[in-house]
């Protein structure tokens, strides 16, 4: 990525307070051109919200938004023509079935060309013909994802996109973030599914009790400088004796005989040549993962 | 990351003016409502067509012929007093036997079918519509799909209203053309059958009758819409906006048991007419129109203009309601 970053959405000190504590309080993040950005947070911690503001939908107490340079308050409208948006909650207008309602939303949205609706549809497995009244809680989704990226819009914002939908279609999903990535679309979505965000980011935002806790790039969550290994040793012999002068134990397990280890990257070699020289059960790697930022963020420790 | 070198991107759409209304949504709100609209017009309609062909050719004035009870007493030798005493104990005041023989009764049917039988449906359709063209689609979340594309509050606003306004419109010509047209197949027939009592008809008094009607619709409609885009929960939209059609609609029958003629033949309590003030019906003059329009035409009637202001008020009100909700619904939050 480059070093000069084209902002397209901007939340500046952002505050919506709902009263009792509830709302988004000084909430300031940027999303650049091309990115992915996700909004991570707990049920309740003000992802919609934040969302909302950025659609125009609400008006902040505080704080500014612009949207390519455009107010997303006051320019609402004209954003829109950039944006592709996936509701958190999805209710349909009162149309027949999802053909109807995808021609409806071309049409509001100047859109003639249906061919990319229609290669969704075939992604995700959809049949539109289906009456939105009786569609499952997936089909809804998948029918809300082809209203969002149908027009091939710039923008991208999403609430919990993979809500309802099975772990194929989430497969499929994933796909799709890419490829809208790879076209340069700059994509926002909240998600509390760490692997799909691990898998789709570039930054992460986390965000409890309405406040902005950390921005993680992913870039760095994926390059640590270090490893963490969980060894395994057939003896007490060596459990005891192994030099541990070039690595940082983490905890031992007098029970198991295993020691868990973190090693900068440049000392894996010399973590090799001394556990060679003792009898080893077995070795295996900790992935840090995106959740581990999280949990140690937002302050749980359950999977620790 | 926000210490990182920032560019503003330079916004990339020119501002241009936003459309009056938008013709998908129009064509959405259409297709959400026209089953609703057709059956209420018809409905309407009918009920226009099955009034004037029942009564409509008849002359429903009760006016006693004193000559001929003068003739009658005279041949068989009865004495007034006699009579006047027999029917005093009846219960029949002369006062009231004056009143009686004096009733204009299309007054009373006037006011029946033009504030109350024929204003029952598109009433219904007023409230329905004007609660799913806002606040049901705010209350749902489906609006979030109609803000998602680049149409403005302000345009879902006038499209909705233009909708409601144009549906109105449309119905209520239908029901002018069928109270018109059946009132012109009753007279022809009244005319055929019975040439000696020929009712009088005047198209222009059924137009105005008309008008007055669509009138107090387009009052509620715009006291239902204002409510409706006011509030983001239907319930309250439903509640205010219904509240009032209802409420009119129950005073204005009320007050009709305080009516003068009612008073008279007995069924009526003059205190009721107070309920009037409370219906936004009391604004449709009938009494006014109908002098207005014979007086134009010709007959011996003081003319009256008070019909004029009483519209003019229920256009006021129409406006001002749907202007300050429409108002409310650009600046408001929308939980979408």
């Amino acid at each position: 990525m480059s070093k000069e970053k084209e902002v397209v959405i901007s939340v500046r000190n952002l505050t919506k307070d709902y009263g009792k504590g509830r709302g988004i309080f000084d909430v300031s993040f940027d999303v650049y051109k091309g990115t992915v950005f996700g909004y991570c947070g707990t049920n309740g911690s003000g992802k919609t919200t934040t969302l909302r503001n950025i659609m125009g939908f609400i008006k902040p107490n505080k704080g500014t938004i612009t949207v390519n340079g455009l107010d997303a308050w006051k320019d609402a409208d004209e954003i829109k023509k950039l944006v592709g948006y996936l509701p958190g909650e999805i209710a349909f207008p009162d149309v027949e079935n999802g053909s109807e309602f995808l021609k409806i939303q071309a049409e509001t949205l100047g859109l003639k060309d249906m061919s990319k609706a229609e290669r969704i549809i075939n992604m995700m497995q959809l049949d539109p013909t289906a009456n939105l009244r009786r569609m499952s809680k997936g089909m809804k989704q998948k029918t809300a994802i082809v209203a969002a990226f149908m027009h091939s819009p710039d923008i991208i914002i999403l609430d919990e996109p993979t809500t309802g939908l099975d772990p194929l279609m989430r497969d499929a999903f994933v796909t799709l973030i890419k490829e809208e990535k790879a076209r340069g679309a700059t994509i926002l979505m909240s998600n509390h599914m760490f692997d799909e965000l691990e898998e789709t980011c570039d930054y992460v935002a986390f965000i409890k009790d309405g406040h902005l806790i950390d921005i993680v790039d992913m870039e760095e969550v994926k390059n640590l400088p270090y490893r963490d290994y969980v060894i395994t040793f057939e003896n007490e012999k060596g459990y005891n004796s192994v030099n541990t002068d070039k690595m940082e134990v983490l905890s031992r397990d007098d029970f198991e005989l295993s020691i868990s280890i973190r090693v900068d990257l440049k000392n894996i070699n010399d973590l090799v040549m001394e556990l060679s020289k003792h009898e080893i059960k077995g070795v295996t790697e900790k992935k840090h993962t995106l959740e581990e930022f999280f949990m140690k963020d937002i302050g749980g420790d359950k999977n620790e | 990351m926000s210490s990182e070198v920032m560019n503003q991107v330079e916004p990339k759409t020119k501002r241009k003016r936003t459309k009056f209304i938008s013709k998908p949504l129009f064509k959405q709100s259409y297709k959400s409502l026209f089953g609703l609209w057709l059956a209420l017009m018809i409905g309407s309609s009918l009920i226009f067509v099955v009034i004037n062909l029942a009564i409509g050719s008849k002359s429903i004035f009760t006016n006693i012929d004193m000559d001929s009870v003068s003739a009658y007493v005279k041949d068989e030798g009865l004495s007034w007093l006699k009579i006047l005493g027999l029917l005093e104990k009846m219960g029949f005041k002369l006062t009231r036997i004056q009143i009686m023989s004096q009733i204009d009764l299309n007054s009373i049917l006037n006011e029946l079918v033009y504030k109350i039988a024929g204003v029952l449906l598109p009433m219904i359709y007023v409230m329905i519509a004007a609660n799913k063209l806002i606040a049901a689609q705010v209350n749902d979340g489906s609006m979030a799909y109609v803000l998602s594309t680049p149409t403005n509050r302000k345009t879902v606003v006038r499209t909705q209203y233009a909708f409601m306004l144009l549906s109105l419109v449309v119905m209520y010509i239908a029901i002018t053309i069928c109270a018109l047209g059946s009132e012109a197949i009753s007279f022809v027939i009244s005319k055929n059958s019975n040439p000696d009592k020929i009712a009088s008809w005047n198209p222009g008094t059924t137009l105005l009758f008309c008008l007055g009607s669509f009138l107090s619709m387009f009052a509620l409609s715009g006291i239902c819409f204002g409510a409706s885009s006011f509030f983001n929960k239907s319930n309250y939209s439903i509640a205010v906006g219904g509240g009032a059609c209802i409420l009119s609609f129950l005073c204005c029958i009320l007050g009709l048991f305080g009516n003068e003629v009612f008073v008279a033949v007995g069924v009526g309590v003059k205190a009721m007419s107070f309920f009037n003030y409370l219906s936004i019906f009391t604004l449709v003059d009938n009494t006014s129109m109908s002098d207005f329009s014979k007086a134009v035409m010709g007959y011996d009637v003081a003319i009256s203009y008070a019909w004029i202001w009483k519209l003019g008020i229920l256009l006021v009100i129409g406006i001002v309601f749907a202007y300050v909700g429409g108002r409310r619904f650009v600046k408001k939050d929308l939980p979408l």
